[in-house]
C-alpha cells in the first residue's frame, strides 16, 4: 500500500530538492567556494536585517522540465518567505540547461514586478554567465537584487515565544510521564525518544525554511 | 399473584430491550447525521477552493489582457509594424472582453461558457505570441526600453496564467473526486443542483512549442 502511494506520488511530479539548509546552494559547482560563502553570508544578514528571504539554488539540469514549473514548485515546497507574507525570492541557475530563473513570492511583487526581474537577468546576470564568469555574474546578480528589494531594517529582535502556564503544565506532565515509562518500561521510553527525534529532524528540515512558499508564478526566466 | 410476580421480570426486560434498540438506533442516527454533515461541509469546502482558484485564473487573464492596449500602441509607433499581427491583437482581445463578469462567475457551472472563455483566451494567447514573434524582424522596436519591459510583463502574466491554471485543475479534481467517491457521493447527488463536476483547462498543443510565424 505505501511502495504504491510513493510511486503515484512520484509519478505525479519530478522529485524536487530537499529545501536548502543555506541561503546559497551550489551542486554544480560552479561558484568558488570563497564567493558562495560571502554570498551565502551576505544574504543570511540581509534576511536578518529586513526579515526578506532571498535565495540562490544552482544545480546541473531540471531534466528537461520547464524551469518555470520547477521553479514555481520548489518555491512552494520549501516555503521560501515568510508565512502570511510570502517575501521571498530563489535565483535558480541551472548550469547544464544553461537557463535561469527568479521566482518572486507575493509579498515581494510589488517591488520586484516581472519587467524588473527580467532586467536583473538580462542586464546584471545573462552577460557575465555567458563570459564564463559565475562568480562575477551571481555576485551581480545578489547585489541587483538586494538593492532592487530594498527593506526597512527590522525593529528590535522579536523575543523567543514564551509559555503560558497551561502550556508549561502541559510539558511538566510530559516530562513526568516520559520519567515514569522510563522506570516502568525503559525499552518503550527509548524507542519513543528515537521517533521523537526523527519527527523531530523531518519537520525542521532546512534551516532556512521560512513558513511562505506562496508564489502565483511571479518572476522572469532567462537564458544564456 | 404468582402471575403478577411472573409478568414483572419479563415487562421489565422488554423495556430495557426496548431502551436498548433505541439507543443503538438513536446512536447510529446521529452517527449518520454526523458523517452527512462533515461530508457536506467537505464538499463545500472543496467548492470553495475550486471558486476561489477560479477567480486567480480569471485575475492572470485580466493581467494580460490589460497589457494588450499598451503593447498594440507600442508596437504601432514601430515604423511599418506588419498591420495584420496587431489587429488580429486587438479582435482577439475585444472577444475576450466580451464575456460579461456575471457570465464568468457562471463559468463553473456551465460547460458552455467555460468553454468560450478558454477559446477566446487561447485565440488571444495565440496571437500575442505571434505578435512578439513578429517583433523579432524589428531590431529597432526590441532595442526599446518600452518594447522590452512590455514583452517581460507578457511573459511572466503567461507564467503566472500556467501556474493559475495548474492550481485551478488541481483544486477542480479534488472536488470532482470527492463527488464520485463512495459514500460522498451519496451527499453529492442529494444536492446535485449545487455541486456538479467541475471542467478542467486542457492543455493548450500549441503553447507548448514556439508559434509558426507565416510571412
Amino acid at each position: 500500500m505505501l511502495p504504491l502511494a510513493l510511486i503515484c506520488l512520484l509519478a505525479a511530479a519530478p522529485a524536487t530538492p530537499p529545501a536548502p539548509s543555506r541561503w546559497v546552494t551550489d551542486q554544480a559547482r560552479v561558484l568558488s567556494p570563497r564567493v558562495e560563502e560571502a554570498l551565502d553570508r551576505r544574504l543570511e544578514g540581509y534576511q536578518q536585517a529586513t526579515g526578506h528571504q532571498v535565495l540562490v539554488f544552482i544545480g546541473q539540469t531540471t531534466g528537461g522540465e520547464p524551469i518555470e514549473l520547477f521553479a514555481e514548485r520548489a518555491f512552494r515546497e520549501w516555503k521560501v518567505g515568510r508565512a502570511g507574507l510570502d517575501d521571498g525570492a530563489v535565483l535558480f541557475v541551472f548550469a547544464d540547461d544553461r537557463a535561469l530563473r527568479l521566482e518572486v513570492g507575493y509579498g515581494l511583487e510589488a517591488v520586484l514586478p516581472d519587467a524588473l526581474a527580467s532586467r536583473i537577468i538580462e542586464e546584471r546576470i545573462t552577460p557575465l554567465l555567458k563570459t564564463g564568469d559565475a562568480d562575477g555574474a551571481l555576485s551581480a546578480g545578489v547585489d541587483a537584487l538586494i538593492t532592487t528589494i530594498g527593506g526597512a531594517p527590522l525593529g528590535p529582535a522579536s523575543v523567543a515565544p514564551r509559555l503560558s502556564t497551561p502550556q508549561w503544565i502541559a510539558v511538566g506532565a510530559g516530562v513526568v510521564g516520559f520519567l515514569l515509562l522510563l522506570i516502568i518500561r525503559p525499552d518503550l521510553a527509548l524507542r519513543l525518544l528515537t521517533l521523537m527525534l526523527l519527527f523531530g529532524r523531518g519537520r525542521g528540515r532546512g534551516g532556512v525554511s521560512g513558513g511562505g512558499g506562496r508564489s502565483g508564478g511571479g518572476g522572469a526566466s532567462g537564458r544564456w | 399473584m404468582a402471575a403478577t410476580a411472573g409478568v414483572s421480570p419479563s415487562h421489565r426486560r422488554n423495556s430495557s430491550g426496548l431502551l436498548f434498540a433505541l439507543v443503538i438506533i438513536g446512536g447510529g442516527a446521529l452517527l449518520v447525521i454526523g458523517w452527512a454533515v462533515s461530508s457536506y461541509n467537505r464538499i463545500v469546502s472543496a467548492d470553495q477552493e475550486v471558486r476561489a482558484r477560479w477567480a486567480q485564473v480569471e485575475n492572470a487573464y485580466q493581467r494580460r489582457a490589460d497589457l494588450v492596449p499598451n503593447l498594440v500602441e507600442t508596437v504601432k509607433g514601430a515604423a511599418n509594424f506588419e498591420q495584420k499581427t496587431f489587429t488580429d491583437v486587438t479582435e482577439a482581445r475585444a472577444r475576450v472582453g466580451q464575456l460579461s463578469a456575471g457570465e464568468l462567475s457562471g463559468a463553473l457551472e456551465n460547460p458552455e461558457t467555460f468553454q468560450r472563455f478558454q477559446q477566446a483566451q487561447q485565440s488571444l494567447g495565440t496571437s500575442l505570441s505571434r505578435l512578439l514573434a513578429v517583433s523579432e524582424r524589428y531590431p529597432d522596436l526590441k532595442a526599446t526600453a518600452n518594447f522590452r519591459e512590455l514583452q517581460a510583463q507578457l511573459e511572466g502574466t503567461e507564467n503566472r496564467i500556467a501556474v493559475e491554471r495548474m492550481r485551478f485543475n488541481e483544486s477542480a479534481r479534488d472536488f470532482n473526486t470527492l463527488l464520485n467517491r463512495f459514500p460522498t457521493m451519496f451527499i453529492a447527488r442529494a444536492f446535485a443542483d449545487r455541486f456538479q463536476a467541475r471542467p478542467y483547462f486542457e492543455a493548450t498543443p500549441d503553447a507548448q512549442k514556439a508559434p509558426a510565424v507565416r510571412f
